[in-house]
């Protein structure tokens, strides 16, 4: 095998089987440094699945992956401390507050007190968590939650950014926020790598995005060229996914 | 950043969240807390005394006891005997973050000592060297007994790992299997249980301490590498199934694989192999230990009889009114799960004792071990609909399911004596009791389910 080359986010050949079930199959990704890229497709497609094996939560049955420069090792320090991830279902934990989970974090990524403290605070206030701060996780409402874990990827400052679904059950006024704060990151040198099914902020959001259907990569294209072809994200979307028949419904209605 | 920085922090936020969880968890785990830390101080009292008697027994040469005491010690150490769900912070939970190995380790171990549970556990391992003082070699006997005891620890830890994960459920299985089989045919052989081994050491037998020793060396090394392997693989998934045609099987099912994954059931069922074993090897069994383990059992079970929506919470309970099913339906599929899952293994225990005792004991046996599920359920469907709490299914009041245990203990009890007195082989009493609590059933099966129907919000928020 040759070594993989410098992009910041590397896939070649990944396959991820359960028993019979093949979730992923032949996966290959190239994103360079200060990208935002979105992987997109159907429920069920495999997307998750592959945020996970990028993130190092799930060894692929085969292929290899790097991800700023290193296979994601959950077992490895620096792999951890390189990335920041929302992950499908948030992951928080039981009976501590929004607050409460950045202060965990801060330490665990080498933070001081102080600098958990004033980065929590202007992630909590632009992500319009700082009034709610104090709510426990299992009584924040699916957006709350999803923004906190979001503040969580983000608190460390890290290279690469995995957001899995980050606009789902977010609020107009919020998801206008996060979208202002990636393109910053992007303009720094973040490298971010986003799973979205409103195409509408996907479109106006990535640089280039690949589309997977059945754990395959059936579209793989750059923003650039799509604007030059007049065409929209959701063109090739549905042209690649494929739109259900509405058909008749008699019995409907 | 220097790991003990990250793990003393998780730690702390560990320990925050678990006594959190404990003074958000309503009244009924407050007086939990409190009826368990009177239990443990009574029962250590009690286990103290009992020490004193084996010590005894053991400097007179006879260390059948002394063994059973610290197999079982070693069994319940072998056990994930503190749920990793019921932490906060799960291990899982911690591989996004830039942890070494050995931060991670300890975290997994350490987390497991957070819970005053624990603490009494470990008081009870460390007090059971008591009578190891009346061995001729007592220095060595606790040797052997420490280190068969940190290989019963890591090896659970590395099996609990191993089980948490799609691949590792079956090796895990496997493991235990082996385990179950060495210990079987060393039983066979010797006719001695594994824990002989700390005995034998404090009679100056060298090699025994070098091989346990090996052993926990071994557990250990298979709870460091199992860690972070199952940290790259996916936990085991409730794999989608062809849809079958009955609901209630399907829920049935589902009920069952819930139960099975609790302690309280796991304990049911280390409490009927070891009981099977008894009744099965040991030359004059008393039959009377047969009925003095079934209400044990029947303490174990009623937690999971009277909060049977504990592990639903107001989510699965929405999931259930959405389903195409009544809400007797629902019920009914708890309760056959409960029945297959708690009292199910008491059937083979029931054809031993038939076996050992006679038919007329048996009979008298199987009936007991049914009227005691149906009044359980009777009881368990009552309290479940009435007094609900969201904290798990093992979550409610511990003094109603002690009070529970003592009253349908007595109920069935009573009914089986009246039996006796009537000669026990009159067909006619055994159907009339059967008959009497089936209709108990039933009557609270109509009527939780009624219940269940006009006071869902009620029950939906006591989940929430």
């Amino acid at each position: 095998m040759t070594p993989l080359p410098q992009f910041e986010i590397q896939a070649r050949g990944l396959v991820k089987r359960f028993g019979d079930f093949t979730a992923v199959r032949d996966v290959t990704l190239e994103i360079p440094k200060g990208t935002i890229f979105g992987f997109l497709g159907p429920n069920g497609s495999g997307k998750s699945t592959t945020v996970k094996m990028l993130t190092g939560l799930l060894q692929p049955s085969a292929g290899e992956i790097s991800v700023a420069g290193m296979p994601p090792d959950p077992a490895d320090p620096n792999s951890r401390r390189a990335i920041g991830v929302l992950p499908e279902g948030n992951a928080l934990f039981h009976s501590l507050t929004l607050m409460e989970h950045l202060r965990l974090s801060g330490p665990l990524y080498g933070l001081t007190q102080e600098q958990t403290e004033g980065r929590a605070e202007q992630l909590l206030n632009a992500l319009d968590l700082w009034d709610v701060r104090d709510t426990y996780s299992d009584q924040a409402s699916y957006g709350m939650a999803k923004k906190c874990s979001l503040a969580m990827a983000l608190l460390h400052n890290p290279r690469v950014l995995f957001l899995d679904e980050p606009f789902e059950g977010i609020d107009p006024a919020s998801g206008r926020g996060i979208k202002d704060l990636l393109g910053l990151l992007a303009s720094r040198g973040v490298t971010i790598f986003l799973t979205s099914h409103i195409l509408e902020i996907a479109q106006q959001l990535v640089q280039s995005f690949a589309i997977i259907r059945e754990g395959q990569i059936v579209c793989r294209k750059e923003m650039v060229d799509v604007a030059r072809e007049g065409r929209t994200l959701e063109d090739y979307y549905f042209e690649h996914v494929g739109r259900p028949e509405i058909g008749e419904w008699d019995w409907l209605g | 950043m220097a790991n003990g920085i990250g793990l003393a922090n998780l730690l702390r936020w560990q320990w925050l969240a678990y006594w959190r969880r404990v003074l958000r968890g309503g009244t009924a785990a407050k007086t939990n807390l409190l009826v368990m830390g009177v239990l443990g101080a009574a029962g250590f009292a009690r286990y103290l005394t009992f020490l004193r008697d084996v010590a005894k027994q053991t400097a007179t040469g006879s260390t059948w006891v002394l063994e059973l005491t610290l197999a079982a010690i070693l069994l319940i150490l072998l056990q994930p005997w503190w749920n990793e769900e019921r932490l906060a912070l799960g291990t899982r939970d911690m591989a996004r973050y830039p942890l070494t190995a050995t931060s991670r380790f300890w975290f997994r171990v350490l987390s497991r000592f957070i819970s005053p549970f624990s603490w009494v556990l470990v008081l009870f391992v460390w007090v059971s060297v008591w009578p190891l003082f009346a061995l001729p070699r007592p220095i060595l006997a606790m040797l052997t007994y420490c280190w068969l005891a940190t290989a019963a620890f890591a090896g659970g830890l590395a099996l609990s790992d191993l089980s948490k994960t799609a691949k590792g459920t079956w090796p895990a299985r496997l493991v235990w299997l082996v385990l179950a089989a060495a210990a079987g045919v060393w039983w066979w052989v010797q006719r001695a249980l594994p824990s002989y081994l700390i005995v034998a050491s404090g009679r100056g037998q060298w090699l025994t301490v070098i091989v346990s020793a090996l052993a926990a060396s071994a557990a250990f090394y298979g709870a460091w590498r199992t860690l972070p392997w199952m940290l790259g693989q996916a936990p085991p998934a409730e794999r989608s199934r062809q849809a079958r045609s009955a609901r209630t099987l399907t829920l049935f099912r589902r009920e069952l694989r819930l139960l099975m994954r609790l302690v309280e059931v796991r304990t049911a069922w280390f409490i009927y192999g070891a009981l099977i074993v008894y009744m099965a090897t040991a030359s004059h069994p008393e039959p009377d230990a047969l009925r003095v383990m079934l209400g044990v059992l029947a303490y174990l079970s009623i937690a999971v009889a009277m909060n049977c929506f504990g592990l639903d919470g107001a989510g699965g309970l929405d999931r259930f009114l959405l389903f195409p099913l009544r809400r007797g339906q629902v019920i009914a599929a708890k309760n056959t799960a409960f029945a297959m899952a708690l009292t199910g293994p008491a059937l083979p225990l029931v054809m031993i004792a038939a076996w050992r005792f006679g038919w007329r004991e048996g009979t008298a046996d199987l009936l007991e071990a049914i009227a005691l599920c149906l009044a359980m359920l009777a009881w368990g469907n009552i309290t479940s609909v009435l007094r609900p709490e969201g904290s798990g299914i093992g979550g409610g009041n511990v003094i109603d399911q002690l009070i529970a245990t003592v009253v349908i203990g007595l109920v069935t009890a009573g009914a089986i004596g009246i039996l006796r007195s009537t000669g026990n082989a009159a067909p006619v009493y055994v159907f009339a009791l059967a008959a009497v609590f089936a209709a108990l059933y039933s009557g609270s099966l109509w009527w939780s389910a009624g219940y269940f129907a006009r006071e869902y919000e009620q029950i939906r928020k006591a989940l929430n």
